[in-house]
């Protein structure tokens, strides 16, 4: 990597700001003319505070406006040498009378010579204002963020015979606004700082360069792909068939469009209205993208004491929890996992009708075979969460008793992390990683068993000489 | 002000020249590591690329493409025998459902072994492209990159052959396909198919050597012999199938011939050695995939098999407790699939040592052990004893090469030949050729003495015992003989499927709902026989638009 970048300031009489970058950035994970990228970036800021007509507002303790546009570049999710068909080793065989072990070198991987920088321009704009002594605070921005050239791994068919390489898929844009307001006082020993935020985010795809959805996900054996990215939707949506609940009875699942099916199966629904169930009925399931997220924290300070804590949530979200897919199966029951959900306790039989979790059988006929373990509406759950990120309390030393030691601070305190998280999700996390599944963004909030976050409890002594 | 413009300039002339050296610093060749262009330049990356394909013929699992995900076990005798009259699926009756699917028909596109052959099979297709589109550039020996060339396109034919025949028509690959093609890519024919195979057969037949023209430390690499063997199956499956190619017998009987008069091949004077070590690679070896038993057991660094395991003795007797008994010899190391039926036991003749050197049953001696057959972890009584190994290093790395063609099947593939083209003496005498052998066989090795793994015992057969076949057969009847002949000789090698359905026998020995099933999946116009197919890859058809075989969504 190698970057050159030049800065310019400007500053009048702290009330006009302007800011600007350009950087140039090459990279060795590109080649020749795609190695450079060129990002500009600025920034203006209006301090209306220290204008003459803002002196006699007293109430108005700062304010200032902000506008930006800057771009950056992306290599982070570029492979090393993803522009070069690299061989794999290891690929052994045996030959000969002694079964001697001969190495072998596959191009097991595709490459893509024209992959170049990913790019995201930002165009900020945004309000600081803050009232009463600067007791109280607020933060306001609208942003739109265009990511260019998006890197993900291009989903090739299976019949490629090697696995996908990394390539410029999609173009999109995340709209949104973004606030904040903070008050802190004190009420005779107590000091206290509260804080809330809220943020909402829209997530769209522009451009696949006219190429077709990308289906991906496929994050399990026996899943198969979960999401599409598709012009004019947020990415990595899921996609995949709307269950309808069970067959109650042997009527109904006669006379439905799933050849095959008996009572305790699963019902689709045929979305495009053609008489039959199969892979054109997929629709939209939900997204990994949530509808907005926020957060509050507070300090208290009483006396050597002092506590805070942190709340961040998430709400609209969904998850595909992939996992269940594995431990709710109707029929492979037996094929790599042996556990289930306690719910398939309350599975359909012909003496528990009314059930909602589909039978138990070796012999899955349902439309034309297989149909209760197939992808559906039924592995998607919303994923909405609020968590306590953080709480920590911890109890300081009087100046006074320390100082004689040499000591200028002795503070102790326990902490939590992860304290509480209350969720409808049934998967072990609902806080799942954005970059997904093996660093892809295209099985984004597809939950194959992520490792959970763990609480951490901790006890500390912080002394200052 | 002079100076200073003279010290701007020189710092603005060296920053020029010193980003145009940085510029060189980021061209970088991936360090230590082989690229595509650089393969056939160094003959021993020419060969490890041609090591590459071989292997994904051994592979029975997972990780895709050798590099991704996991995808599940797949085993040529999960169709051969267990679609068929010879086997049943075996273990617990719950284990592994995928199988139920197969030999019930009630497959969908997500079947694992269906998956993952045809997942397998393009990667060993793409490897063998890689091969075949680069291999002319390089600067390596002439005669090694005929060679290579040779077996390169032996592989790419001989994973082209699995596809076919389990799922029909696919899509042709002379050239790695690339990710901007994908979306014109589409099925061939059938017929085209086999083209296609063909072609590349011949083109190997012409660059490979003998069996005798390589170093010993190669045995096991592809053959003239094994290029003209599955040229031969290939063109007989076609007889009985899709014939749009409009084969004849004759050249089956040629390509037979061939093989037989080069002088390689002999059979084995011990029938009840050919599963043996002793049997790896001997005179009577066409083609078989390699394995040796290594701590290694999951992967392409992998050079044992998953075969034995699944397929060996599972016993109630392990203590549960005792996680070491599991490792106990004799006491059910391995998964009990693929049990041979007793229709298939019944096939044989009375007396045949084959029978005993095929299936063991409950209480035998196998290898020295007794061996217990649990019926709730087995299907029929049965288990293969052409599979039975002692246990190896680790379970999941067997060392047994899987026999893929023996020179018993050549003579009874020319013998089917000379039948259908009213050489019936001929087809006769080769018959009987097989079946003299058999009748010298010995017992198995280690089936007489608890503790005596590698003992011959003769069979002591009554004289009479496997009498030739009639020198008058002709006709049905003497087709009959010989399709016996191949049940018997070649019982648990996964080749009973595929000759049930090219001789239109396969729907009848079918329960009728099971015929059913396969008969909707089946092509039914303009072929010899009903080619039932098993669906293709769910990804593959319904994101890439790839057309479903007959009666799957």
């Amino acid at each position: 990597m190698l970057s050159y970048f030049g800065r310019a300031n400007y500053n009048f009489r702290d009330r006009y700001l302007v800011t600007a970058t350009l950087r140039f950035d090459q990279t060795s994970r590109f080649l020749g003319s795609q190695r450079t990228g060129t990002f500009p970036s600025v920034g203006v800021a209006w301090n209306l505070s220290n204008e003459e007509f803002m002196k006699g507002i007293t109430a108005v303790s700062a304010l200032k406006l902000r506008g930006s546009y800057g771009a950056v570049g992306n290599q982070n999710a570029a492979p090393n040498y993803g522009y070069a068909s690299v061989a794999t080793n290891n690929q052994n065989y045996v030959f000969g009378p002694d079964k001697a072990k001969n190495p072998g070198l596959a191009i097991a991987t595709l490459n893509n010579p024209d992959l170049r920088w990913e790019t995201a321009v930002t165009t900020d704009f945004g309000i600081d204002a803050a009232f009463l002594d600067n007791k109280l605070t607020f933060t306001g921005d609208y942003f739109e963020r265009k990511t260019e050239h998006m890197i993900a791994l291009l989903p090739v068919p299976n019949f490629v015979g090697q696995a996908p390489a990394s390539a410029n898929v999609a173009s999109l844009r995340n709209r949104g606004v973004e606030l904040a307001l903070n008050y802190r006082n004190e009420i005779g020993k107590l000091q206290y700082n509260a804080g809330i935020n809220f943020t909402k985010v829209n997530n769209l795809i522009t451009d696949l360069g006219g190429a077709n959805p990308i289906a991906s996900g496929n994050v399990l054996s026996q899943i198969g792909n979960t999401t599409r990215t598709d012009v004019g939707h947020e990415i990595a949506y899921f996609y995949g068939l709307q269950a309808d609940g069970i067959f109650q009875t042997q009527a109904d699942a006669g006379s439905s469009l799933q050849p095959g099916a008996v009572a305790g199966d699963v019902r689709y629904r045929d979305i495009n209205g053609d008489g039959k169930i199969d892979a054109n009925d997929n629709t939209y399931l939900g997204s990994a993208t949530p509808r907005f997220s926020y957060g509050a924290s507070l300090n208290l300070n009483y006396a050597n004491f002092d506590f805070k804590i942190l709340l961040y949530g998430v709400q609209g979200a969904e998850a595909i929890n992939a996992a269940a897919f594995n431990l709710s199966k109707s029929s492979n029951f037996a094929g790599l996992w042996n556990n289930f959900y306690a719910d398939r306790m309350d599975r359909w039989t012909p003496t528990n009708t009314g059930s909602n979790q589909p039978r138990v059988t070796s012999n899955d006929t349902n439309n034309g075979g297989g149909y209760n373990d197939k992808f559906s509406s039924r592995y998607v759950e919303d994923a909405s969460y609020l968590r306590a990120r953080n709480m920590e309390l911890g109890y300081s030393l009087p100046k006074a008793l320390i100082t004689k030691y040499q000591i200028n601070g002795f503070r102790v305190f326990a902490s939590v992390d992860n304290v509480f998280t209350i969720t409808k999700y049934r998967g072990l996390d609902p806080e799942i990683s954005a970059s997904g599944y093996y660093n892809n963004p295209l099985a984004y909030g597809v939950d194959f068993g992520n490792y959970p976050q763990p609480r951490t409890y901790r006890l500390g002594l912080n002394v200052q000489f | 002000m002079k100076t200073s413009n003279a010290v701007r300039l020189l710092a603005f002339t060296a920053l020029v020249t010193l980003s145009q050296g940085c510029q060189k610093f980021l061209d970088k060749e991936p360090l230590g590591a082989t690229t595509q262009s650089n393969l056939f330049n160094d003959p021993v990356n020419a060969v490890q690329a041609v090591n590459a394909i071989y292997d994904v013929a051994s592979w029975d699992q997972g990780p895709k493409f050798g590099v991704s995900d996991y995808v599940g076990q797949t085993y040529e005798w999960m169709f051969g025998d267990v679609m068929s009259d010879d086997a049943e699926k075996g273990s617990t009756p719950s284990d592994f459902s995928a199988l139920i699917d197969l030999k019930n028909w009630t497959v969908n596109p997500s079947n694992v072994p269906s998956t993952t052959l045809w997942v397998h099979s393009f990667t060993g297709v793409a490897r063998a492209n890689t091969v075949i589109n680069n291999i002319d550039d390089g600067t390596i020996d002439a005669a090694l990159k005929s060679r290579l060339k040779g077996e390169a396109l032996f592989l790419r034919a001989y994973f082209y052959f699995n596809l076919v025949k389990t799922f029909g028509g696919m899509p042709l690959f002379e050239k790695a396909v690339l990710p901007t093609e994908v979306a014109s890519v589409t099925r061939s024919s059938i017929a085209e198919t086999y083209a296609f195979i063909e072609k590349d057969l011949k083109d190997a037949v012409a660059l490979l050597p003998e069996k005798t023209g390589y170093a010993s430390a190669d045995l096991g690499r592809a053959t003239k012999g094994a290029a003209n063997g599955y040229l031969a199956r290939a063109i007989m499956y076609q007889l009985g199938t899709d014939n749009t190619n409009k084969h004849t017998w004759q050249e089956v009987y040629d390509l037979t011939s061939t093989v037989i008069t080069s002088g390689k091949y002999s059979l084995l004077a011990n029938y009840a050695a050919i599963h043996q070590t002793i049997g790896e690679n001997s005179s009577e070896s066409v083609f078989e995939i390699q394995f040796a038993t290594s701590n290694d057991t999951y992967g392409p660094i992998m050079t044992g098999t998953t075969n034995n395991v699944f397929q060996n003795n599972r016993v109630a007797t392990k203590v549960s407790s005792d996680p070491a008994s599991a490792n106990v010899p004799g006491t059910g190391w391995g998964y009990g699939f693929n049990n041979p039926t007793q229709n298939l036991v019944n096939e044989f003749e009375a007396n045949d040592p084959r029978l005993e050197a095929t299936v063991y049953k409950n209480n035998d001696i196998v290898l020295g052990l007794r061996e217990t057959i649990d019926l709730s972890q087995n299907a029929t009584g049965y288990l293969s004893r052409k599979v039975a190994v002692l246990v190896p290093a680790a379970n999941q790395a067997g060392p047994q090469n899987i026999r893929k063609m023996r020179y018993a099947d050549i003579l009874l593939m020319k013998a089917e030949a000379a039948a259908q083209t009213s050489k019936n003496a001929e087809a006769v005498a080769l018959v009987n050729q097989v079946r003299a052998r058999a009748r010298t066989s010995t017992r198995p090795p280690g089936a007489t003495t608890v503790g005596t793994a590698d003992n011959y015992a003769p069979t002591n057969a009554p004289a009479g015992t496997l009498p030739d076949i009639s020198a008058g057969l002709a006709g049905q009847p003497l087709l009959n003989a010989i399709w016996h002949e191949r049940r018997v000789e070649l019982a648990e090698e996964s080749l009973r499927f595929w000759d049930l359905i090219r001789t239109g026998r396969y729907f009848g020995v079918l329960p009728s709902a099971v015929a059913a099933r396969a008969m909707s999946h089946s092509i039914t116009t303009g072929v010899v026989n009903p080619i039932p197919l098993l669906p293709i890859d769910l990804n593959d058809a319904q994101v890439w638009k790839l057309p479903q075989n007959p009666g799957y969504n």
